[in-house]
């Protein structure tokens, strides 16, 4: 082959290869290009119009926007209504964890029931796939004080359902206990199953005890599904509304920031002041999700 | 690596920016206030108008029957009419959509000023002549009056919506199963009157009779709640010193008397506990002989005539003990509006009109239980007197209560006011000071000690509130 040809055939196969490349390239922006430009569009976007109504005391009727600064965050850090559903929606986040290790704890059971097992764990799944509405009217009526399962049953006369701050959170935090714990036992069963059960064995020919067992084995390889339960657990809790529309029916003691938002954009038509609050939610999600992955090492499923 | 990560974080500000650009023009784009010029309805133009309501299938069924008439009417015109279920969606869906508006609407009347603040609405003061105005009650009219320079509704010049009914609230009650009560325990107790109002004290006694009585072994509550607002206008209390809504009226020893009055009501066991005991609750438990009293309007007649099995009847709101106390009750209202951007501003208004003054409707609407009649003389005579109404059920028997709450010209000891809301530009103010007496209808905290500690906050609400008018 003359050196020229050798040239021109090197050439030739080098832009071949360069257009494959590109195509390739062009393949993959147009499979992601349908999620990428929804975020944008809806996400992205609907952020920094957030943002920008954050700094502004929009008038929807009138049309007309005016920059009040940082106004609409100091005066919500200055709200005592938002103080209070700043608080509550942390409160409540509290039947996560707990929600969490009771469903770990009846996973164990199950993994462990020899007869039953589908039965029940269906059974104990229910809640997870029954409208959660349904399950706050429900609720409502166990609740209430007036001939109310609870007080019935505990001959108590308390209303959970009244103006008492801590017992509406308390109602709220037993029935989101409730509602997710079948939901963690689905996934953590999923996970101990796959636990070979010869770990536990070496660790009985050692000299292990069951509960170092569980300690050492079930714990450390279940870190992976409680990681994910938390974490979503957290960020569905930050956003929480339903819980104090439907099942507090809007009461000081259950208002979640979301409820907030909703009270002053929605209800009020005050965008600007909605939208800083907005910001102010998503700036702590954001916080807790990169604290939440700085930590994910904890959660790693290491056998000692 | 440094580089790349600047890049991503520099497209992806950009990106923020330009798409939020471009949110902002879109929705900023081609603003329409419209004119106030006036425009003749011409018999030989076609008119296509959008008409957006709100109601149950039943009302929105009956107001297709309504503008189909219109039509018939006016060939000329075409009315395409459109309804949302609920309130608060409807709401929001005419804010967002203020430079786009339907060419007649209805306007509740928690939102009334901040759309006659607002300059989209056509003024129908030079649509009306003095005849169709003198037809309809004063009150009807006078609430959508709005005066620009003071920036308060209900006065001056400009009228910017045509009532679709006023709303008048009354205690209801369950005859039959009262009557059975005093029956069955032999209580020595008579009907309650329907034109003389009794006093709080009065009445919290006659509550006192039906306490803890049981029937089929149910316990009977003698009261589903008892209205805020009746109770503080009608103990000669009031939100505010003026209908300005400018400044607190809170700490009044009559204000806070009537608070208490509530509360107590719920303590005493007279009363529901009154987080629960909201209205939709109240109704069914009104329906299933679990509460004696409940509260109604006119627009509840023809849910009740459906849902309940017995007959019931209406009391005027009872009267505070304070000195110059009278029996008020609070009127909600909606109004038909007009888009003053509207292309067919004089059909628009003919329909606005023909709903609101024309006896056709108002007869239609009153046969089906729907509404009290917008003119004077046809409520008075033939509502109240059931005329037309063969066949259909016949009570609440005293619906002269109602009449007697929206008619000004009589001498009476009773009266109706517009809701404290109507007065402010939003909510807020209002519900911030509602959710302060939680604890009160609890039963924790007395009316004096919350309303002692929130009266400055309320003030500061009400000023922030009032600062939203131009």
């Amino acid at each position: 082959m003359p050196a020229e040809l050798d040239l021109r055939y090197t050439k030739k196969l080098h832009k071949r290869r360069m257009t494959d490349k590109t195509r390739e390239a062009i393949f993959g922006y147009v499979f992601i290009a349908v999620p990428v430009i929804g975020f944008l569009v809806f996400t992205l976007s609907a952020l920094g119009y957030s943002l920008f109504m954050s700094f502004t005391n929009f008038n929807p009727i009138k049309n007309v926007f005016t920059f009040v600064g940082f106004d609409n965050y100091t005066s919500i850090f200055k709200d005592d209504f938002f103080i209070t559903a700043f608080g509550n929606t942390w409160i409540m986040l509290l039947s996560i964890p707990i929600g969490t290790f009771l469903g770990f704890l009846l996973a164990i059971y199950l993994n462990k029931l020899a007869r039953g097992r589908v039965i029940l764990m269906i059974l104990y799944y229910l809640p997870a796939v029954t409208s959660s509405i349904a399950i706050m009217l429900v609720f409502r009526d166990i609740f209430r004080s007036d001939n109310g399962l609870i007080n019935s049953l505990f001959g108590m006369d308390l209303k959970w359902l009244g103006a008492d701050p801590w017992l509406i959170k308390i109602a709220i935090i037993i029935k989101n206990v409730w509602g997710s714990i079948g939901g963690s036992m689905i996934l953590y069963l999923a996970i101990l199953t796959t636990i070979p059960k010869s770990y536990y064995e070496s660790a009985r020919v050692s000299g292990a005890k069951p509960l170092h067992g569980f300690v050492d084995i079930t714990m450390p390889m279940a870190n992976s599904t409680t990681f994910y339960i938390i974490t979503t657990g957290i960020m569905a809790g930050l956003q929480s509304y339903a819980d104090s529309a439907i099942f507090g029916n809007g009461l000081p003691g259950s208002r979640t920031i979301v409820y907030y938002i909703w009270q002053n954009g929605i209800n009020a038509a005050q965008y600007g002041y909605a939208s800083a609050a907005s910001m102010i939610l998503a700036f702590m999600i954001l916080i807790i999700t990169i604290f939440l992955f700085r930590f994910s090492s904890m959660f790693r499923s290491n056998i000692k | 690596m440094k580089k790349t990560l600047r890049a991503t974080i520099g497209v992806a500000v950009a990106a923020i920016l330009s798409l939020s650009c471009l949110t902002m023009t879109a929705c900023g784009v081609g603003d329409n206030f419209g004119s106030q010029e006036y425009e003749a309805f011409d018999p030989d133009k076609q008119y296509q108008l959008d008409f957006l309501g709100w109601g149950s299938v039943a009302e929105q069924r009956n107001f297709q029957y309504m503008i189909n008439q219109f039509m018939k009417e006016n060939p000329n015109v075409k009315v395409f009419y459109n309804a949302i279920s609920d309130t608060t969606t409807y709401s929001q869906n005419l804010i967002n959509r203020a430079n786009n508006l339907p060419d007649v609407f209805y306007v509740p009347d928690w939102d009334y000023i901040k759309w006659a603040d607002s300059g989209r609405l056509v003024d129908f003061e030079k649509y009306l002549d003095e005849e169709e105005i003198n037809q309809m009650w004063q009150k009807s009219i006078d609430i959508f009056r709005y005066d620009e320079a003071t920036k308060t509704v209900g006065t001056g010049d400009k009228i910017y919506g045509l009532p679709k009914d006023l709303g008048p609230l009354a205690l209801v009650y369950n005859k039959d199963l009262m009557v059975k009560l005093i029956d069955d325990y032999d209580l020595d107790v008579e009907l309650p009157s329907a034109t003389e109002p009794m006093t709080f004290t009065e009445f919290t006694a006659y509550l006192e009779n039906f306490k803890g009585l049981k029937v089929d072994k149910e316990t009977v509550i003698p009261l589903a709640y008892y209205d805020v607002q009746s109770a503080v206008y009608s103990n000669n209390a009031n939100f505010y010193t003026d209908d300005s809504a400018t400044t607190s009226a809170i700490d009044t020893d009559n204000f806070i008397d009537a608070i208490q009055f509530v509360a107590d009501l719920s303590t005493k066991g007279l009363a529901a506990e009154y987080s629960e005991a909201s209205s939709g609750s109240s109704f069914s438990k009104f329906a299933s002989n679990t509460y004696l009293f409940t509260w109604m309007g006119p627009w509840d007649i023809a849910t009740f005539w459906e849902g309940l099995s017995f007959e019931f009847d209406v009391i005027p709101a009872p009267k505070g003990d304070a000195e110059g106390a009278r029996s008020c009750a609070p009127i909600g209202t909606v109004a038909y509006g007009v888009s003053a951007a509207s292309q067919n501003k004089a059909a628009a208004v003919r329909l606005a009109k023909y709903l609101a003054c024309s006896e056709d409707c108002a007869k239609y609407n009153y046969k089906l239980g729907q509404a009290m009649p917008n003119i004077k003389d046809m409520a008075k005579n033939d509502w109240i007197n059931n005329v037309e109404l063969a066949g259909v059920k016949q009570y609440p028997q005293s619906k002269q209560v109602f009449v007697s709450v929206v008619d000004d010209e009589t001498d009476d000891d009773i009266y109706g006011k517009s809701r404290p809301y109507y007065y402010t530009y939003d909510k807020n103010a209002y519900n911030k000071l509602m959710d302060q007496f939680n604890t009160v209808w609890s039963g924790l905290k007395t009316a004096r000690e919350v309303i002692t500690g929130y009266a400055s906050t309320y003030q500061s609400e009400l000023t922030k509130t009032r600062n939203q008018l131009g």
